[in-house]
């Protein structure tokens, strides 16, 4: 199985090679050609009804430069024709654009030794019908632990793939993966009433995934106490670390964005050195992190993915780079060069985030609480964290599953609250940072108390 | 018939032999175009094609589902032994079983909406064009512009589908979409305003007035510049005046995902038990449907879904009476309901979900003045960044600008805010609506559900009066 994904970045490797003798043939004076295959097992149960999608998403992506002018074609599918006719439109989009005056050239190579994350044997290993009989245990374990569990949607995916890229600059590289996720959303009623909960675990290692829909139930049935706020005040929010993720890695990545620095569209721009948070925040963009979902020894221009501290004890400390918003500052790339998954070829680099992580405090979740006087515990997950405006740090965001707080106490479940504020004042107003960091497609990132938010319900 | 046409078909013969019970096959052919700028600055130009066979074979009450990119007769043939193969496993653990139901074979072919300006006559230069004009326009009108970025998309091709019933189906999506951002900034407060307009027809929509570069880029400057001395919203609860884009949201994200079946079967949604029941006012009127008139409505033009099912226009809610769920062929056949045409896949590395199409709150008689009158006191809420549903009956989502109103006037604007409750009690909330039926679609962004994200649809409604809302601002 493992020499199965060497194979195929191998092949990807020499295709990726043969794309720039193409291109250069085409009369490209600069190249880079991506190419990439990606396997998913994804089988999902909804209740009682099962339906299961393998394949492999694969196709090249090309750009070519004369000049200052870049262009980009991709397709779906790879062989030598798709690469020689992809080539073509490529250098057909070149002739005919504008010239963009900030564009230098492709990633020159940058040595700096890198690896991929975990690639587990057991997950490389994997059938459908071993994956199949997670989703039972996902199915069967929700109903079995409470009567009023009336809906479940569960699935178990399995990714594993690999991405050559390799430019006319002397970069030639490729990089691999595997992993899955087990996730579940379910319903529980009671009275008239319904709540949902979920649960997921994504990972690199095959663990067991037997608590998942326990977990998820346990949640939702929790809610079918809940009662409204009744009102609109400024508290204290402590944040489950699943709920602020996706809101905390959307934030930073648009904010670190180098680009968005540069084009004056980040709260970041003109702030390196000052203290932009509280100071037990320390970020970093981790690329290494080898448990880290987004782990790889390059970057989609075929840079070495590195570490780079985002913000230290609250104070901005870099930006992340592509080899272009590099240039603007004569400096090197960070390795933050992305793709769109499942699809990356489809896609030209943007920069993102690969693994965010905070590093983690003392105190578990439980230990966060006990410090709140009064405030709101925000669990599961969260609706319009990606609604948020990652220009401005606009959010608004609307917590199905939230608990109020009372002197260092968990009390009753609240109806849907919304919680607003502006992301970048709150994070000066970060008073504690949790130790229970967990991974997840944003990162690893731990619970975390803000104070100071609009919260109403 | 062609060689696309061949290779589905010899999927659906490849299935049967295995002993699949039904088997669907469908080849997408997609072209994409997409133009970005930042300031007078053309960046990313890009030209995408991607084309692949998807097959769904349905084997004792499960389905699996397998595509592939290499268009040949032998891995079409492996995708189709692996999707059985994947069925196979499942029916194993299926304690419901799904069964597509018969219909009648229909053959269709090159099934096209008329366009006059097709992008795909139009070299890219002429997009360009369109791009660096409204990029000109919003800094004209912008004040304090840091940063102006604008997008143009656009996606044509071919989908081409065939099962076993013999049905032979194909016909050509279309989509342009023009996007423009505006960023400004004084001090440590940056704001920012958008505009754009995107649905199923060719370049003459940038032709009009409303939607020309020129407009939309002076509108997002000057909505930028006009949150520069906007209030955040207050958070509580209101009396709203909600703009068309932002009643499409809700229309599509608050009420319509609830009605797919699939969370009916599963016995997930809020919704279960209702059909029937009064369950708004006399203005909620919701429909969902696949070609609506293209001459006056810009959504995005669906005649036949994923399974070869040609569209219907399905009402959901008329009056405030709940009629009605969206259907694939299994959901329709196992709750003994007409096929509506709502399964549909991003592109053919996915199989067909329950999905909507074209999905929109019917006009009432009021013009906006009035509207406005009748509001009185509360917010008058513009545009939208989406929103989302939970199956508690739950919904938020955002709009991007708006007014403090009071008795009727516009006092102040508004910066964005997020309106959320319970879907049940704002449908019974709604007082009145406009006489203006205003629909689009959008190439960047789209509709998203399970795996698959973004899948082109349309929204739109009225301006909607709204008596109560819970809108989540600042305190």
């Amino acid at each position: 199985m493992r020499d199965d994904l060497d194979r195929i970045a191998d092949e990807l490797s020499s295709l990726a090679e043969l794309g720039v003798k193409k291109a250069k043939a085409k009369g490209a004076e600069e190249s880079e050609v991506f190419v990439s295959n990606v396997n998913t097992l994804s089988l999902n149960v909804k209740t009682g009804i099962v339906a299961a999608r393998q394949g492999s998403s694969l196709g090249v992506g090309i750009r070519v430069a004369i000049g200052k002018k870049v262009g980009f074609a991709a397709t779906s599918g790879i062989d030598d024709t798709k690469i020689e006719r992809t080539a073509q439109e490529a250098m057909e989009v070149a002739k005919i654009r504008p010239l963009d005056p900030k564009f230098n050239h492709f990633a020159d190579p940058i040595k700096i030794a890198s690896r991929n994350g975990i690639i587990d044997d057991k997950i490389l290993g994997l059938s459908e019908t071993d994956a199949l009989r997670e989703v039972k245990v996902l199915s069967e374990t929700a109903f079995k632990l409470d009567k009023r569990i009336k809906a479940l949607y569960g699935g178990v995916i399995v990714q594993k793939g690999a991405f050559a890229v390799s430019n006319s600059r002397g970069i030639a590289n490729s990089a691999k993966g595997a992993g899955m996720g087990v996730g579940v959303y379910l319903t529980a009623t009671d009275q008239g009433k319904q709540k949902t909960g979920s649960e997921s675990v994504d990972t690199r290692m095959l663990v067991s995934f037997g608590d998942v829909s326990s977990k998820a139930a346990q949640r939702a049935v929790k809610m079918l106490e809940s009662k409204p706020l009744g009102k609109s005040f400024r508290t204290t929010v402590v944040w489950e670390n699943v709920s602020i993720a996706p809101l905390l890695q959307g934030m930073l990545n648009e904010a670190s964005n180098a680009r968005n620095v540069q084009e004056g569209k980040s709260f970041f721009k003109g702030r390196l050195g000052e203290k932009v948070a509280s100071s037990i925040l320390t970020a970093l963009d981790d690329g290494q992190l080898p448990e880290g979902l987004l782990t790889f020894k390059i970057d989609t221009e075929g840079i070495p993915l590195q570490t780079t501290t985002l913000i230290e004890k609250g104070v901005l400390r870099r930006h992340i780079y592509d080899t272009y918003s590099a240039f603007q500052e004569h400096r090197e790339s960070t390795g933050a060069a992305a793709r769109n998954w499942p699809e990356p070829f489809l896609s030209t680099p943007t920069i993102q985030t690969s693994n965010l992580v905070l590093k983690p405090g003392a105190k578990g979740l439980d230990g966060l609480v006990k410090e709140v006087d009064e405030g709101i515990l925000v669990t599961d997950f969260v609706m319009g964290s990606g609604h948020s405006n990652m220009t401005t740090g606009e959010f608004s965001v609307v917590a199905p599953s939230a608990f109020l707080i009372k002197k260092g106490e968990v009390k009753n479940p609240l109806e849907p609250v919304t919680i607003a504020g502006n992301f970048f004042s709150s994070l000066n107003n970060i008073t504690h940072i949790g130790s229970d960091s967990t991974i997840t497609g944003s990162g690893k990132i731990p619970s975390l108390t803000m104070d100071d938010l609009s919260v109403s319900g | 018939m062609n060689d696309l046409f061949d290779l589905a078909s010899h999927a659906v013969k490849i299935g049967e032999k295995l002993g699949a019970m039904f088997v669907e096959a469908r080849v997408d052919d997609f072209s994409n175009r997409e133009i970005s700028a930042e300031m007078a600055e053309v960046k990313d130009v890009k030209t995408m094609r991607r084309v692949g066979v998807g097959v769904t074979v349905y084997h004792e009450g499960a389905t699996g589902y397998s595509f592939t990119a290499q268009l040949s007769k032998k891995a079409v043939e492996e995708a189709t032994e692996r999707a059985f193969k994947i069925a196979k496993a499942s029916s194993k653990i299926a304690k419901i079983k799904v069964d597509p139901g018969e219909a009648k074979a229909h053959m269709q072919s090159e099934l096209k909406l008329a366009v006059k300006k097709h992008p795909q006559d139009f070299p890219l230069t002429s997009k360009k064009d369109l791009v660096l004009r409204a990029v000109e326009s919003a800094r004209n009108h912008g004040k304090h512009v840091s940063s102006v970025t604008c997008r143009y998309g656009e996606l044509y091709g071919q989908k081409y589908f065939t099962n076993s019933e013999g049905t032979e189906v194909s016909w050509s999506p279309l989509l342009v979409h023009l996007a423009i951002q505006v960023v400004s900034k004084t001090g440590d407060l940056l704001v920012d305003g958008s505009d754009g307009m995107g649905g199923s027809c060719g370049l003459e929509l940038f032709d009009m007035e409303a939607y020309s570069p020129e407009k939309m880029g002076g509108n997002a400057g000057k909505w930028a510049a006009e949150k520069l001395t906007a209030k955040p919203a207050p958070a509580g609860k209101y009396r709203a005046l909600c703009e068309n884009r932002l009643v499409g949201v809700l229309a599509h994200e608050s009420f319509g995902h609830l009605t797919e079946s699939d969370f009916v079967i599963s016995g997930m949604s809020p919704l279960i038990g209702k059909i029937g029941k009064k369950l708004g006012s006399k203005y909620a009127t919701i429909i969902d449907e696949g070609t609506m008139d293209a001459s006056r409505y810009y959504g995005f033009w669906l005649p036949y879904d994923d399974q070869g099912v040609r569209t219907a226009k399905t009402t959901l809610i008329e009056k405030g009476k709940f009629l009605g769920y969206l259907h694939d062929r299994s959901t329709a056949t196992s709750m003994k309901s007409n096929f509506t045409g709502n399964a549909r896949a991003i592109n053919y590395n996915y199989p067909p979900i329950v999905r909507m199409k074209n999905t929109y709150f019917s006009p009432g008689d009021l013009s906006l003045e009035e509207a406005l009158e009748q509001l009185d006191t509360g917010i008058y809420a513009i545009n939208t960044s989406g929103g989302q549903a939970n199956m508690d009956g739950t919904f938020m989502f955002k709009a991007l600008r708006g007014y403090y109103v009071e008795k009727g006037e516009r006092k102040y604007p508004l910066r964005e805010v997020t309106l959320t409750g319970s879907i049940l009690d704002f449908l019974k909330n709604i007082e009145g609506a406009t006489k203006d039926l205003f629909v689009f679609s959008t190439y960047f962004g789209g509709c998203g559900k399970d795996e698959q994200w973004p899948l082109p649809v349309g929204l739109g409604g009225p301006q909607l009066l709204i008596s109560e809302v819970q809108f989540g601002g600042e305190k």
